[in-house]
């Protein structure tokens, strides 16, 4: 799924690893989620729209089919 | 960047460490068979008795890389992130990478373990039976760890764990059905469990790796 993780964090100026500690995950994670190879559970994306003060739909853009 | 395309491409790099794994686990398997023979001369190292030395020693050797690499945590956090980690391994990553090493240790002493005591106990009954009641506490010490690795993981390291879990069920369930039923049919030998376990562990590997390898960072 397309997201502005990377995008959020680079303007917040945070490496993978700071956010990976404010979110509770592993670096891998954010890693997997920035590169769209794996989408976040219900619970991490919403912890994710908290933390970045934006809505789920902001965040994240589902694949057209 | 021009030249450097092809190997961000998945197949590129997943063919690539397949020949890696191919030369290195040749270079094990003849090391190990040697090995195997080592004071009997005339001793016969089955395919499943190699295969499982090698893959024991495999595992044995990616304990010691994984130990390395937690025993600093920037280097650690330079293998989860890349050159631009600049925060050191957390505690939780440390110590789910320590479970993996320790989890991977207990699978490749596990392995090795039936294989010589075969041999060390071929003439004593007792003794072989007590030899596998250690195998059975110690394979109970390597699930209480697998199931602490499991805790100690987030979401997606849970999902690399359930999805190649899921495609080596799948492909073994394949694999399994067809040799059986052209056994059945007496079109191919029969095979002992060992021999199924030591084709199961080799499918987990390999899935594994392809399962990581699709999910590695790519710049």
């Amino acid at each position: 799924m397309k997201n502005k993780l990377r995008v959020l964090r680079a303007e917040r100026n945070w490496s993978q690893g700071e956010l990976s500690q404010r979110l509770g995950v592993s670096r891998q994670a954010i890693n997997a989620i920035e590169t769209e190879k794996h989408d976040p559970s219900l619970d991490l994306a919403f912890k994710m729209a908290e933390l970045f003060g934006m809505p789920i739909e902001q965040l994240f853009e589902p694949e057209k089919k | 960047m021009e030249g450097t395309g092809n190997r961000n491409k998945w197949w590129y790099r997943i063919t690539g460490f397949l020949i890696a794994g191919m030369v290195t686990g040749a270079g094990l398997g003849f090391a190990v068979g040697k090995l195997f023979k080592f004071g009997h001369p005339g001793a016969h190292a089955n395919g499943a008795d190699v295969t499982a030395l090698s893959l024991a020693a495999f595992y044995i050797g990616s304990t010691v890389l994984l130990l390395w690499i937690a025993s600093d945590r920037m280097r650690l956090a330079r293998i989860l992130e890349g050159k631009g980690a600049d925060t050191p391994a957390s505690d939780d990553e440390v110590r789910s990478f320590a479970y993996q090493a320790l989890v991977m240790a207990l699978a490749g002493i596990l392995l090795a373990l039936p294989i010589f005591g075969a041999r060390l106990f071929a003439a004593n009954q007792q003794h072989r039976e007590l030899y596998f009641a250690g195998i059975a506490l110690l394979f109970a010490v390597q699930t209480f760890y697998n199931v602490r690795l499991w805790r100690v993981s987030d979401e997606f390291v849970r999902t690399t764990m359930s999805t190649t879990a899921a495609l080596t069920f799948a492909i073994g369930q394949g694999g399994l059905f067809l040799w059986a039923a052209a056994e059945h049919l007496s079109v191919a030998r029969p095979v002992s469990a060992w021999d199924l376990l030591v084709n199961m562990m080799l499918l987990y590997i390999f899935v594994g790796a392809l399962v990581s390898v699709r999910t590695m960072r790519r710049e």
